[in-house]
């Protein structure tokens, strides 16, 4: 059983987009997945609303879905957790109280960020609060990546220098390029493999990512 | 340079956390109350969600303010302080 949790604290950088995947994935993968929206704009409350009308002769989503904020976070997850397999939490891109409640209980905490000097800035700050959070959680893990990152070009690699020296959060190298195909699923409440036609590279770097957060060994730093 | 202690309990470390939508912005300098907006944390205690219009100047100078408070502060808690601090300055008038 494990906690991931998608946050941060930048706004627009894709944590739905993450953390809808990965829950259907865990869920392909014939894992009873808790998904938690704990993002007050409700967006994966939403994807989950549109995937059970889009599936709806398939049986629905295939996970869970529940929204939850504040220190409820919480409890109700250290509650509900232990009924499933995995849980994820989406969690909006501020320092809520939300936040927090899921970074005392998190395994993992993914933060996903765009690579521009701003995003990359307030990794600083969300590695303090994981920080914060290890006081009371020290299992935790904090990873960061790249996410609507450039097909190519230099910002790519600049942004992982930066992130690769922040004490306290390992950097994942395996950035998700900003694709179409993404937008597309969200749109139809589809994880980026269940899109036809499919984005081959899409599938390939959201998988890569699912790896390294489900079935890598426990990382140390 | 001030000294920010630890929050030593897990909920005093999520109740440092902004509220998620207690405050939204609108570029409009009035205060409306919106007894039927979002119902979050009304369990944990009594408070009331409430919309803010505040002008968009006066707001990035209210962030900058919480930003610089030591221990930081959140808008959130910044605004509340702020309302406490009027409240008591109009009690000492009366």
């Amino acid at each position: 059983m494990s906690i991931v949790v998608i946050g941060g604290t930048k706004g627009g950088v894709g944590k739905t987009t993450l953390a809808t995947n990965l829950a259907v994935m865990r869920s392909r993968a014939k894992k009873d997945v808790l998904l938690v929206d704990a993002d007050e704009q409700g967006s994966a409350t939403d994807f989950t609303a549109v995937r059970n009308e889009t599936l709806e002769n398939q049986g629905g989503a295939g996970y869970t879905s529940i929204k939850l904020h504040g220190s409820a976070v919480r409890s109700e997850v250290l509650r509900l957790a232990p009924k499933h397999d995995d849980t994820v939490i989406d969690v909006g891109g501020r320092d809520t109280a939300g936040q927090r409640a899921a970074l005392s209980i998190a395994d993992i905490y993914l933060i996903p960020v765009f690579p521009g000097s701003f995003d990359i800035w307030t990794l600083e700050s969300v590695a303090q609060l994981v920080e914060e959070a290890r006081a009371f959680n020290e299992k935790i893990q904090a990873f960061c990546l790249l996410n609507k990152a450039d097909p190519k070009g230099a910002d790519n690699e600049e942004a992982a220098a930066i992130a690769r020296e922040i004490a306290g959060l390992i950097y994942l190298d395996c950035p998700i390029v900003n694709r179409k195909a993404f937008r597309n699923g969200a749109a139809k409440g589809l994880a980026v493999m269940e899109l036809k036609p499919s984005d081959s590279k899409a599938i390939e770097e959201i998988e890569k990512l699912y790896k390294l957060v489900f079935t890598s060994k426990k990382k140390s730093k | 340079m001030a000294i920010r202690r630890k929050p030593s309990t897990v909920e005093e470390f999520i109740n440092a956390g902004g509220s998620p939508a207690g405050v939204s912005v609108s570029p409009s300098p009035e205060v409306q109350m919106s007894p039927e907006a979002p119902k979050l944390e009304k369990k944990e205690e009594e408070t009331i969600a409430v919309t803010l219009r505040v002008p968009k100047d006066l707001l990035a100078e209210l962030d900058a303010a919480a930003k610089n408070c030591r221990p930081k502060r959140s808008r959130n808690s910044w605004i509340l302080e702020a309302i406490i601090e009027k409240l008591e300055q109009e009690n000492k008038s009366e």
